[in-house]
């Protein structure tokens, strides 16, 4: 089993996602009030900068270098909403896009062809995307009491409608790099973002 | 930690150090869209302003500001 051009460009995605996580959390955390949430998001910085090296040493084993990107899937949620302006809407942005991670990781695992090399990376990632999943939805849960219960569930709707309008909209502009992980439901959504982009 | 009390100064302190800015071009009619910050350095200055004044603005709010003295008026009210 072989990597191809098409994985060079699928991983260099997930280690720039990563990168720019890092990066991202570590904005966060370098301004947050000492306690336990300060303690989760630095720790969820650092898995963010690890992960990025995961994928890179994942990469040269595979016989390569990763591609020089700088845009991440992340990145699309602030031009299509804005940016997060408090720390609930951080943890809600970081709720919606976790759990799109993971469901996308996991449907590369269940990809057939998926090279052992890239299928270890993927597990040992998810094992910390879990986690961060755990205290992300602890963290929204002890929130409601400060920004209120309906204000913290329906700012995670607005980022959850948002999510799959990007993710409908990025499987579309990248096209066949990544429509071997299309589900029919994918096809759909990404059928009426075209239509409604003009893409299609 | 305790909480601090929003003034002008205390809030140019911040944003200099979070933006890189120099403290004396911060006044109020300045524009936040003139101060050149990225999303993260935008992110990183509304948790930072919040975090030091323990108040809260919606994406909504933030939105919607267009000057410092804009800024501080909402940060005021919510003290």
């Amino acid at each position: 089993m072989t990597a191809d051009d098409n994985d060079r460009w699928m991983l260099s995605y997930y280690r720039v996602s990563e990168i720019n996580g890092a990066l991202f959390f570590g904005r966060v955390a370098r301004v947050m009030r000492p306690g336990y949430l300060q303690s989760q998001v630095t720790h969820h910085f650092a898995d963010e900068a690890a992960h990025a090296s995961y994928w890179t040493g994942c990469m040269e084993d595979l016989g390569f270098y990763p591609e020089k990107q700088r845009t991440a899937y992340q990145d699309r949620y602030f031009t299509a909403l804005g940016v997060p302006a408090n720390l609930m809407e951080v943890l809600a942005i970081t709720l919606v896009f976790e759990k799109r991670v993971i469901g996308h990781y996991r449907r590369h695992l269940a990809h057939p062809d998926t090279h052992p090399r890239i299928r270890q990376t993927i597990e040992r990632i998810m094992f910390d995307e879990r986690r961060h999943l755990r205290y992300v939805r602890e963290a929204l849960d002890n929130m409601g009491a400060r920004y209120g219960a309906e204000v913290v569930s329906r700012t995670t709707e607005r980022y959850e409608e948002a999510d799959r309008e990007v993710y409908a909209a990025a499987i579309a502009e990248f096209g066949e790099r990544m429509t071997f992980l299309e589900t029919a439901a994918d096809r759909a959504a990404r059928t009426l973002a075209g239509r409604s982009s003009g893409v299609i | 930690m305790s909480t601090a009390t929003v003034t002008f100064d205390a809030i140019a302190e911040h944003m200099a150090e979070v933006l890189q800015v120099p403290r004396d071009q911060l006044k109020p009619d300045v524009l936040i869209s003139d101060l050149g910050a990225d999303s993260l350095g935008l992110v990183e200055m509304a948790i930072d302003l919040q975090e030091e004044f323990d108040v809260i603005i919606t994406h909504e709010e933030f939105a919607a500001i267009r000057t410092l003295g804009d800024l501080e008026s909402l940060l005021r009210s919510r003290q």
